[in-house]
């Protein structure tokens, strides 16, 4: 299972939090929004200044790129069902 | 025999109500902590916080009451006033949190179970472009991350060299995982 993350960050932004959190997965710019429009996932004015971001999603994709788990949070502190997660993961053959 | 002394009409009593509420009104801003300790019950944290706050404001308007309202039992006007002043603050800030923390759109049209999500063409951290297809394997990945060219990379800028982010790239992966993430940061 390849996780990959994706936000309005640059890829120089984007670098130095996988430098320091250590990340080893794509974290890929959308610096537009334009691929968090098209998932309709945009949160116009929610970041910092009134900017556009994503509101927070998480979509686990099959090799045919078919959705078989979501989790949209409703509050921004809380953090993903990791566990819920990998049981959906485990059940793609 | 001893001298009856005039009795006190009632007994003076201390007036914990206002520093009870101060007190809950804490626990309740501190208890935005938990969030950062990845223990489940995330949600019931939520609501712990605002059942806190409100008791801290019910506590904070008895303190009051008592102390205006039966002064010759309590007495500490100015002191609940103040305390009571405190710990509606704490509970606007708790307010704040708890409601900002939940402002976003609903993700009613979002790519649901079942469906195909939208294609995507986006850069990732070393400046290449990489579409869906390559993550999930149809297509291969952009050859500066791959496992054998790893090698230091530098920027202008004199950034550390990049690590891998392409793992396991011999054979495609079961599934990929989609994180949207409000960035910023």
């Amino acid at each position: 299972m390849r996780p990959v993350a994706i936000s309005v960050d640059t890829p120089e932004v984007s670098r130095d939090l996988a430098k320091k959190a250590g990340y080893t997965f794509p974290i890929l710019s959308d610096p537009q929004a334009e691929t968090i429009r098209r998932y309709n996932l945009l949160h116009k004015g929610g970041g910092p200044e009134g900017s556009d971001i994503a509101r927070p999603a998480e979509f686990l994709v099959d090799s045919s790129g078919t959705v078989r788990w979501t989790n949209f949070t409703e509050d921004i502190r809380i953090r993903a069902k990791a566990d819920e997660m990998l049981a959906a993961a485990r059940e793609l053959k | 025999m001893p001298e009856l002394t005039d009795q006190q009409p009632s007994p003076r009593q201390r007036n914990w109500a206002p520093w009870i509420a101060v007190l809950l009104a804490l626990a309740a801003i501190l208890s935005n902590a938990g969030f950062f300790v990845a223990l489940p019950g995330q949600r019931a944290l939520a609501w712990l916080g605002v059942v806190l706050a409100i008791a801290a404001i019910v506590c904070a308007v008895i303190g009051v009451m008592r102390a205006f309202r039966q002064p010759q039992i309590y007495g500490g006007k100015v002191s609940s006033a103040i305390l009571g002043i405190v710990s509606l603050l704490i509970c606007g800030l708790v307010a704040v949190t708890s409601i900002g923390s939940r402002a976003m759109p609903a993700a009613t049209n979002a790519p649901q179970v079942g469906q195909k999500v939208p294609d995507f063409t986006l850069a990732d951290t070393t400046g290449n472009k990489v579409s869906l297809n390559q993550l999930l394997g149809k297509a291969d990945l952009p050859v500066s991350a791959s496992a054998s060219n790893t090698a230091a990379q530098t920027t202008p800028g004199g950034l550390s060299p990049t690590t891998a982010i392409y793992t396991n790239t011999a054979t495609p992966p079961k599934a990929v995982l989609l994180v949207f993430y409000r960035g910023y940061w």
